[in-house]
């Protein structure tokens, strides 16, 4: 990834270390935006880039282990801590949820970008993931009701005879379905449809 | 070893002295039998158990030989026999209650002293928590600014490196170095002031009391090692102007090492010997001890310089700055006896206003 194609969040509650940051990222010609809350940074749009979020573990109100939990539901980019206690037991929380990297302050600049690069290599990966399944996920909901209900018994290797028992139907309704279901998916094979409705969670 | 074993030698020897004392004694005023309970009760008070069952003995053989009728001890009697057992009984029973008496102050006394270094340790950890506490937020409020200056400098160092340099971007980033340089000295500052020590409450004191109210605080430890405490008091000391507390912790800390500097001594008697005496328009303390000894007489005062396993080596550097607060002066000399002697001087209470 072109380094000028990703982005890097800051988020510390202190000033000088915001602009600091903020200073060295841009000298070194990345792109770097700086946010003083946890309410900023999550008011913010943020663009369809790769990119990863450089969090200051210690701030007030909402503490940088808060903010990682709050984003573990999102698709957020992932999160470089940085500290001026560096004790153990915040460290190993962190690196639990999640986090790429702890740093302790004052940090190492070869150290930071290092772990900002794993960090948008990661992203990178992660996004790409998610693109993935957002697309399932549209092809899925094209689906009718009846198509959904039907999907199960084919992944789940069922022929068509024992599906149309099973929903008490005719075989050949099934296969009617079951041509739409490959069509609408997008699936070139029963292989894949198996493979897509597993990254759905399709039982 | 061959110290205690002359003093036991002596108390037995008070046993016997007082025996032969209360013979004739005893005779003279015909009360044999309270004449010999006197000298069980004072063996036992002055000489402890041994010397109590001595003075027993004796004392049930003179009454045998001396007190009861000749005729008696050609023709024993029920009532001869019951007035000896009587005597015998009376003796024990008061050797027993006072020895009884004497292990129970010795109880309460070691209860108190290890209450007093229980509460010490807890003092002392409190103290480290506290500290490190103070130590963790003050690296914090330093690695703020201090990080700042790193990532400045790294973007300048870029920027001036850059084709064409980049100066504007450079400048502000140096500014900004220059500025939170300044913040970290600030915090360094107010830190000065925190731990700068706050002036002495000067009050009249009396050197002596206060050495005895110190000395009950060790009195413990001092008697656990067999360490005999003289205080030299010449009538005419007179009082001092200064902080009670702070010499308190002086003479505290003095007292201590003393003890601890003879821990391992046993070729000769461990003998605390606190002095006082007018020196001029002040007092001059001393404190001697017939320990180990200081190798190095000003080193000692030096900050984390200690002698001890487990010593911090703050003990008399806190000391000399407290004397110094009091403009008086804490040294050391090596005593000629063995062992050393710290000395410090307090500025006189009379007049002492312009001390202050």
């Amino acid at each position: 990834v072109p380094r000028e194609q990703s982005i890097i969040y800051v988020l510390d509650d202190d000033a000088r270390v915001r602009e600091s940051l903020s200073a060295l990222l841009s000298s070194m010609g990345r792109k770097a935006v700086a946010f003083a809350s946890a309410a900023e940074y999550l008011r913010f749009s943020r663009p369809d880039l790769p990119g990863c979020l450089v969090l200051d573990l210690d701030m007030p109100e909402m503490t940088g282990l808060e903010l990682q939990r709050e984003l573990a539901v999102q698709e957020g980019p992932p999160i470089i801590f940085l500290t001026g206690h560096g004790d153990i037991p915040s460290s190993v929380k962190a690196i639990k949820a999640g986090a790429v990297e702890f740093l302790s302050k004052p940090f190492d600049e070869e150290e930071l970008i290092r772990a900002i690069d794993t960090a948008i290599a990661f992203d990178v990966q992660a996004r790409v993931k998610y693109a993935e399944l957002r697309e399932l996920r549209r092809r899925y909901a094209s689906l009718t009701p009846r198509e959904r209900d039907v999907l199960p018994f084919v992944v789940s290797g069922l022929l068509n005879k024992q599906t149309a028992g099973e929903l008490g139907t005719s075989e050949i309704t099934i296969r009617i379905h079951r041509g739409q279901i490959m069509r609408k998916m997008a699936a070139d094979s029963l292989a894949d449809l198996v493979r897509m409705a597993a990254k759905l969670g399709i039982p | 070893m061959i110290h205690r074993d002359v003093a036991q030698l002596k108390r037995y020897c008070l046993a016997v002295a007082l025996c032969l004392l209360a013979l004739p004694v005893a005779r003279a005023v015909e009360a044999p039998s309270s004449c010999f309970i006197l000298v069980v009760m004072a063996s036992s008070l002055y000489g402890g158990r041994g010397p109590a069952l001595v003075a027993v003995l004796l004392g049930s053989l003179a009454f045998d030989l001396f007190f009861l009728p000749p005729s008696l001890h050609h023709l024993p009697t029920r009532a001869s026999f019951f007035r000896f057992g009587v005597f015998i009984g009376a003796m024990l029973l008061t050797m027993e209650m006072i020895e009884r008496k004497k292990r129970s102050e010795r109880a309460r006394l070691q209860l108190e002293e290890s209450l007093l270094r229980t509460q010490s340790k807890l003092a002392k950890a409190a103290q480290i928590a506290a500290v490190s506490e103070l130590a963790a937020s003050i690296g914090h409020e330093i690695s703020q600014p201090v990080s700042a200056i790193v990532a400045n400098g790294q973007a300048c160092l870029r920027w001036l490196d850059a084709t064409p340099p980049n100066r504007s971007d450079a400048r502000t980033a140096v500014e900004r170095i220059v500025r939170d340089g300044k913040d970290a000295a600030e915090i360094v500052k107010s830190l000065r002031s925190l731990f700068r020590r706050s002036p002495p409450e000067k009050t009249v004191l009396d050197l002596r009391t206060l050495v005895i109210e110190v000395a009950s605080l060790v009195r413990g430890r001092m008697d656990s090692d067999g360490i005999t405490l003289e205080t030299h008091f010449p009538k005419d000391v007179p009082p001092v102007l200064a902080d009670k507390i702070q010499l308190q912790q002086v003479l505290m800390n003095l007292l201590t090492n003393g003890i601890d500097s003879m821990q391992n001594i046993d070729d000769r008697a461990k003998r605390l010997i606190v002095r006082a005496r007018r020196d001029g328009d002040s007092v001059l303390t001393q404190v001697e001890d017939s320990g180990t000894g200081v190798a190095d007489m000003s080193a000692v005062f030096d900050s984390f310089v200690t002698t001890k396993e487990k010593g911090m080596g703050m003990g008399l550097s806190i000391c000399r700055s407290i004397v110094e607060a009091h403009s008086g002066r804490l040294w050391a000399e090596a005593n000629p006896t063995g062992g050393a002697i710290f000395l410090f001087t307090v500025p006189l209470a009379e007049g002492g206003d312009s001390a202050a």
